[in-house]
C-alpha cells in the first residue's frame, strides 16, 4: 500500500526493515529494546527537545564508532545500531550523573517523589547519592518527620522502595548513611526545619553506622555532640 | 564438550564473614530462581549449601565483616582469588549492624561479660576496632540493605552475568552557579535549582498551548541554565493561563501546586464553620489509581464522601451539578443563536487564554455561565455567611479563582486525609452518597451524570433532548487537535468547533463567526490530564481515568430508562431550575 521504500538498519545485530522518516528511538521502542529517556515526552510524540542526551547510542563499530541521541538521529539504509556497548553505559552513566549534580535533591518535600525517574536511572546505571526519601511517596504532612518521628530517611542510601516507611515506621539506616557533604548538610537541615532533637538522631545513626565516619560529619555540620 | 561449557559459565562463590549469616540464608530463600541461577552461573563456594568449596571465582559475594585476624585473613584470600568482589549486606558495607555495637566499650570489658576470663587464642581474639570490608581490600560493588531483598540479589546476579557494571560511585558534589529565586505564583510555583532542563514543560507551553509563558533563560556565560518567566515574574502575571500541563509533564518535580491543606484544616476546625465540599468525580480517578487497592470507582467515590464526612465537612455536593447548571443554560442560548456564547466557559483555563491572548474574542465569552461562578450563587445564597466552600478538582486554574475559600487537587486532599489519620480504604462506603440539598428535586441522578470532555459531546445531548428533533450529527477531523461538529436540527443547522490543541486558536480566530459554538481544552485528555492530578506521561493512564468516569456514568443511566431521563431535562429546563440570572 505505502509507497514509501522501506529501509534495512541492523540494531543490535538484529537487521529490521524501517521506514525512513522513522527514528532510531521509535524502531528500538518497536522492538521492544529499552533506551532510556527523560526529556521525550510520550504525549507530544512529534516534539522531541533532544536536550537530555540519555537516549545515545553507537552507530557504528570499531574506529569508525560516533554516538548519537536516538531520539532525533533519521533511520537510513545500512545504519548499524549498538544501543547497549560498555561505551553507550558509561557514557549514559555520565549524563545521569551530570543531570543529578545540577538537581537539587530535596526529596522529602518533593511533588513525584516515589515516582521519581531517577531512582530507576540512578539504579540501572550504578550511581549513588540518592536517599530513602526519592523512593518514599509520603511528603507534606504526611512524611514522618512531620509527624515527630525520628526518620533516618534523608541520610540512607536508597534502593530498598522505602518498604519501611511505606508501611509508616520510620527508617532505620539499615542501608547506611551517604557519606556525601551535600546530602548530610540538607539533612540537618530539614531536621532542624521539622523540629527534630539532633542529639535523637545521631542516637539512632549508631545503630547501623557507628563507625562509618558518617556521624562524626553529622555532627560537625549540626553542631551537636556525640 | 560438556566440560568446555562448564568452563564457561560465571563462577560465583558467596562467603560470610563475621556476622549472622542472614544475607546467605537470604539467597537460599530465592527457592522458585535458584534453579535458574545454578543453570547459568557455577557456584563454586558457598559453605551454607555445599561442602566442596574452592577457590578461584569470578564474583565473590562477601557479607559480614572483619572482626578477628582470621576474617582479615580469609578477606584477602578472597581478593587475591577473585575477579569482582561484592560487598553484600550491611556489615560488609557501611560497617553498619549490631555487631559493631560492641566498639562502644573496651576490648577487656567484653571479655570479662562473655568469656569470664576464658583466654582465647590468637587468631579467634576479637580485633580492636571493626570495620567494612573496604578498609581492607579494593570492593568493586556493594549491594546494600538489612538484610538484602532477595530480588536485588538476583538483581545484581543477573546484571554482572549480562555484563559486569563499573564501580558504583558517589555523586559530584552539587553544580550551583547561578542562583535564581523561585518562580511564584497562586496556582504553582516553580523551583529552578531542580529544573534538569528537560525542556518538556517549554515544549508543550509554545507547541501544544501556544502560549510561551516559560523558557529557558539565561544561557552561556557560565551562568546556569534554568526554565523560567520572564523576568522571574509570577505566572498569572505573565501571558499563563494556569491550564497546569507543566505540572504533569515534569519529570524531576520542579513544580509544585499551592498547598492549602493547612488553610482548609483551619477552616474545619472553626466551630463556626459550615463547611461543604464540592467534590469532582474526576479528582477521584487518578486517587483510586494510585493509592487505593479498591477496583469499583463507583465504590470508591462512596469511600472518599464517606472519609470527607469523617474529618468535619458538613456536605458534600458532586461539582457536577455545576458542568450541568452551565451546560443546560449554553444551550438554551446556542439553540437561540446568541451571539455572546459562542465560546464554552468550561474551562477556566480556556477562558484565561481568550482573556490574555485573544482578547479581540471576549465579546462571545459570557462570563455569567462559568460554572462555578453559577453554582457559587446558588449556594451562598441558601448556606448564608458562615458556610466555607472546598472545591476538590484536578484543574489548578481554578486554584486562581476568588470565589472559592480553599481548593484541594486529589494529591493534596490525600495529604489531608491520612494526616487525620482517615484511610480511605478502611472507610465504610457512603449510604447517601453525594447530598441533594438546594438543588430540584427529582434530578438529582442526572445531575451526576459527569459530562466528558469535550463537553461539546454532552452539550449534543442536551441540544437534541431540548429540540426534540432527530438528530444529525456529523463529526469531521479538520486536523489534527481540531474537530468540528455539524448538527442539523428541523429548522436549523449548528456548526460547532473542538479545539484540543489551544496553538490552532489562531488560525480559527478569525472565523469564530462561522461557528454557532466553539470549546477550547488546553489539557491532554481533556479534565482527565488536568495539571493537579498524578503527574504521568502516558496517554493509556489518562484514558483509564476516563474509562473509569464513563462507567460511572453508565451505572447511573443504567439506572435510569430514557423517558425518565428525558423528563427529568425537560422538567429542569421549566420548573425545577433556578437560574442565578
Amino acid at each position: 500500500m505505502s509507497s514509501i521504500r522501506k529501509v534495512r538498519v541492523k540494531i543490535d545485530d538484529l537487521e529490521v526493515l524501517a521506514d525512513p522518516e522513522e527514528k532510531v528511538l521509535d524502531v528500538c521502542r518497536r522492538l521492544g529494546i529499552h533506551i532510556p529517556t527523560l526529556c521525550y515526552n510520550p504525549l507530544l510524540k512529534e516534539e522531541r527537545p533532544g536536550s537530555c542526551r540519555l537516549c545515545m547510542v553507537a552507530i557504528g563499530k570499531g574506529e569508525k564508532v560516533y554516538y548519537r541521541e536516538a531520539c532525533k538521529t533519521p533511520v537510513r539504509s545500512g545504519l548499524e545500531v549498538y544501543t547497549n556497548t560498555p561505551d553507550v553505559h558509561s557514557l549514559r552513566r555520565d549524563i545521569v550523573e551530570f543531570l543529578l549534580a545540577r538537581h537539587r535533591r530535596n526529596c522529602w518535600d518533593c511533588p513525584i517523589s516515589g515516582n521519581c525517574p531517577f531512582v530507576e536511572l540512578c539504579r540501572d546505571y550504578d550511581v549513588e547519592g540518592l536517599t530513602v526519601c526519592a523512593e518514599c511517596p509520603l511528603q507534606g504532612e504526611e512524611c514522618l518527620l512531620s509527624r515527630g518521628e525520628i526518620c533516618l530517611g534523608p541520610l540512607t542510601y536508597f534502593g530498598c522502595g522505602a518498604s519501611c516507611t511505606k508501611q509508616g515506621h520510620y527508617c532505620f539506616g539499615c542501608r547506611g548513611l551517604v557519606p556525601h557533604e551535600d546530602i548530610i548538610k540538607s539533612a540537618v537541615e530539614v531536621y532542624k526545619s521539622k523540629g527534630i532533637d539532633l542529639q535523637k538522631v545521631v542516637e539512632r545513626m549508631e545503630l547501623f553506622s557507628y563507625s562509618s565516619g558518617v556521624i562524626e560529619k553529622f555532627c560537625e555540620i549540626a553542631g551537636v555532640r556525640r | 564438550m560438556w566440560g568446555d561449557f562448564m568452563k564457561e559459565k560465571t563462577r560465583v562463590g558467596i562467603f560470610g564473614l563475621t556476622c549472622c549469616a542472614g544475607e546467605e540464608l537470604n539467597i537460599t530463600n530465592l527457592e522458585e530462581e535458584l534453579v535458574d541461577i545454578a543453570e547459568m552461573v557455577d557456584i563454586k563456594n558457598y559453605l551454607m549449601v555445599q561442602s566442596n568449596n574452592e577457590l578461584p571465582v569470578d564474583i565473590a559475594f562477601v557479607a559480614g565483616f572483619v572482626a578477628t585476624p582470621e576474617d582479615r585473613k580469609r578477606l584477602y584470600e578472597i581478593r587475591e582469588n577473585c575477579k569482582y568482589l561484592i560487598a553484600l549486606g550491611s556489615c560488609a558495607t557501611s560497617c553498619g549492624g549490631i555487631h559493631n555495637m560492641r566498639s562502644r566499650y573496651a576490648l577487656e570489658e567484653q571479655y570479662s561479660e562473655v568469656y569470664d576470663n576464658v583466654k582465647l587464642e590468637k587468631e579467634f581474639a576479637p580485633l580492636s576496632e571493626v570495620k567494612p570490608l573496604d578498609y581492607y581490600v579494593d570492593v568493586d560493588y556493594y549491594i546494600r540493605g538489612c538484610p538484602v531483598p532477595e530480588e536485588e540479589i538476583l538483581y545484581y546476579i543477573f546484571k554482572f552475568i549480562r555484563n559486569p557494571p563499573v564501580k558504583n560511585e558517589l555523586l559530584p558534589v552539587n553544580i550551583q552557579t547561578g542562583n535564581y529565586d523561585e518562580v511564584r505564583g497562586m496556582a504553582f510555583s516553580l523551583d529552578p535549582k531542580k529544573c534538569v532542563v528537560c525542556r518538556r514543560c517549554v515544549n508543550i507551553c509554545q507547541k501544544h498551548i501556544g502560549v510561551g509563558a516559560i523558557d529557558i533563560i539565561s544561557r552561556g556565560g557560565g551562568a546556569r541554565v534554568v526554565v523560567s518567566t520572564f523576568f522571574g515574574d509570577s505566572f498569572e502575571n505573565r501571558e499563563c493561563i494556569l491550564c497546569g500541563q507543566c505540572l504533569t509533564v515534569c519529570p524531576v518535580g520542579a513544580y509544585s501546586v499551592r498547598n492549602d491543606v493547612s488553610q482548609v484544616r483551619d477552616i474545619l476546625d472553626d466551630p463556626d464553620n459550615f463547611v461543604i465540599a464540592l467534590l469532582d468525580p474526576m479528582a477521584c480517578t487518578s486517587m483510586m489509581q494510585h493509592f487505593s487497592r479498591e477496583e469499583n470507582f463507583h465504590l470508591f467515590l462512596r469511600r472518599v464522601i464517606s472519609s470527607l464526612r469523617e474529618i468535619g465537612f458538613d456536605k458534600v455536593i458532586s461539582f457536577t451539578y455545576a458542568y450541568h447548571l452551565s451546560l443546560i443554560h449554553q444551550a438554551r442560548h446556542v439553540l437561540k443563536g446568541d451571539e455572546q456564547e459562542k465560546i464554552a466557559t468550561w474551562c477556566p483555563a480556556a477562558i484565561n487564554l481568550i482573556r490574555k491572548k485573544y482578547p479581540s474574542l471576549l465579546k462571545f465569552v459570557n462570563m455569567e455561565t462559568e460554572p462555578l461562578h453559577m453554582l457559587m450563587s446558588i449556594l451562598r445564597n441558601d448556606f448564608g455567611k458562615n458556610a466555607k466552600f472546598v472545591l476538590i478538582t484536578p484543574c489548578v486554574a481554578y486554584k486562581n479563582s476568588g470565589e472559592i475559600d480553599a481548593v484541594l487537587t486529589p494529591r493534596e486532599l490525600r495529604h489531608l486525609l491520612s494526616s487525620s489519620g482517615v484511610d480511605i480504604d478502611i472507610m465504610a462506603p457512603d449510604k447517601v452518597g453525594f447530598d441533594r440539598e438546594c438543588l430540584p428535586s427529582g434530578m438529582m441522578e442526572i445531575m451526576n451524570i459527569y459530562p466528558l470532555g469535550p463537553l461539546a459531546e454532552s452539550l449534543l445531548s442536551y441540544i437534541h433532548l431540548f429540540s426534540g428533533s432527530e438528530e444529525n450529527i456529523q463529526r469531521v477531523q479538520i486536523e489534527k487537535g481540531v474537530e468540528e461538529i455539524v448538527i442539523r436540527l428541523k429548522n436549523s443547522t449548528k456548526r460547532t468547533l473542538i479545539i484540543t490543541e489551544p496553538r490552532k486558536m489562531d488560525k480559527y480566530q478569525e472565523s469564530v463567526k462561522d461557528y454557532d459554538y466553539i470549546e477550547i481544552v488546553p489539557c491532554i485528555g481533556g479534565c482527565a490530564g488536568g495539571g493537579g492530578h498524578y503527574p504521568t506521561s502516558s496517554f493509556d493512564v489518562i484514558q483509564e481515568r476516563r474509562s473509569m468516569i464513563d462507567e460511572y456514568n453508565n451505572r447511573i443511566v443504567s439506572k435510569l430508562s430514557r423517558w425518565a431521563l428525558t423528563r427529568a431535562y425537560e422538567n429542569i429546563l421549566k420548573e425545577g431550575f433556578r437560574c442565578p440570572l
